[in-house]
């Protein structure tokens, strides 16, 4: 009895050694999966202190100082109305993380529902659900998401709600196929021929192991996330004007003013270039790093 | 040449959903742009029928991309 205790019983200290273990082999195996690593936390803490990392406010004018290139008191200089660009960057920056994080949250949880059903039942019912997933993604992403958007309005709910189901159809074809390959385990049968119920079947022994992929398609789609809700801005279907999007802010006075001060667009422009940037070879390093099949495959 | 093909029709979409952006940076009037301003002006018809349109261009060349594999490599077979 006592022996039986003694080896269900995980040391707490385990646990927080291989997150630090993981951490260092990240680095050291992957140094710019790292430094891309780095840049995706410093740009979530910028969206979530964005209220006091802001020298200035996000629609705060100042006339006079219109159109001012880069100096030490505007870092990204000003806009055509002396909005301090940097300041816009930043809460543009809070805005990309609320979508980015709760679409791409939404699109996982969406993939991993609809991946791990369609992939442990087989049968009939993954044939039509793949047939379904099959057509959906055969359809333009952005068309689909400009035809939503005119319907409900434009908005951050909608845009949420829209982009995570968007997204999460399409991902739950890299979810399925893990869980067919790990449906085939030992294990699985093991828990099956003593008759677990499907449900603690898919709760304990499948959803623990397809969490790599499962970790690397939320990475991948934050990217994604904040590139298809910049071009809906840009389209002047996000979220309404007054707020700062980079989207918003590249389309707007970044179009028309390019020409007098071309920092209006690259401020937003690099700020989604390096971010974005960052998430995709984040993504990349944790994928060879987490999943061992796809190790060296570019 | 069967991944070039396939690759052709996973691009597809991708390349037609981005028009609507070139269309709208280089104000090109063609069917992104229209899509837009049907979108920006609340048209549902004309939004149904260029969403129509593009859906069935999708389909048709993926139609076109599946049934190419027979021609290029004589081993496929469709019954």
């Amino acid at each position: 009895m006592a022996l039986v205790t003694d080896i269900a019983v995980i040391p707490a200290g385990k646990e927080r050694s291989s997150v630090i273990h993981f951490l260092v082999r990240l680095f050291r195996e992957k140094p710019l999966g790292a430094a891309g690593g780095v840049i995706f936390i410093l740009f979530l803490l910028c969206g979530m202190f964005a209220d006091f990392l802001a020298p200035y406010g996000m629609n705060q004018i100042s006339p006079r100082n219109r159109l001012l290139p880069p100096s030490w008191t505007y870092p990204f200089g000003t806009d055509n109305l002396g909005r301090d660009m940097l300041s816009r960057c930043l809460y543009g920056a809070q805005l990309s993380v609320i979508i980015g994080f709760s679409a791409a949250t939404l699109a996982t949880v969406v993939s991993v529902a609809i991946g791990i059903l369609s992939g442990y039942l087989g049968g009939k019912i993954d044939l039509v659900t793949q047939r379904f997933v099959d057509a959906w993604m055969s359809f333009p992403a952005l068309i689909i998401l400009l035809v939503v958007v005119s319907v409900l309005g434009p908005g951050l709910p909608q845009i949420i709600i829209t982009l995570g189901l968007l997204l999460g159809i399409g991902g739950s074809r890299i979810i399925r196929s893990a869980v067919v390959s790990v449906r085939e385990n030992m294990y699985v049968h093991a828990a099956q021929s003593i008759g677990a119920s499907t449900r603690r079947i898919l709760w304990r022994h499948i959803l623990p192991n397809i969490m790599p992929p499962i970790i690397v398609l939320f990475t991948t789609q934050v990217g994604v996330v904040i590139l298809v809700e910049s071009s809906l801005s840009f389209l002047g279907l996000g979220v309404p004007p007054p707020t700062p999007t980079w989207g918003g802010m590249l389309s707007g006075s970044g179009r028309t003013f390019m020409f007098q001060g071309p920092w209006l667009a690259l401020a937003p422009g690099l700020c989604l270039t390096v971010v974005v940037y960052a998430t995709n070879v984040f993504g990349d390093a944790l994928r060879d790093l987490l999943d061992p099949r796809m190790r060296g495959s570019r | 040449m069967i991944p070039v093909v396939t690759l052709i029709g996973l691009q597809a979409p991708i390349l037609i959903g981005g028009s609507v952006i070139v269309e709208q940076i280089f104000v090109i009037p063609g069917m992104g742009l229209l899509l837009l301003d049907a979108i920006n002006q609340r048209d549902y018809p004309i939004i149904t029928s260029v969403s129509l349109v593009i859906g069935l261009s999708v389909m048709l060349i993926n139609l076109a991309v599946d049934l190419s594999y027979g021609l290029l490599d004589p081993k496929v077979r469709y019954r």
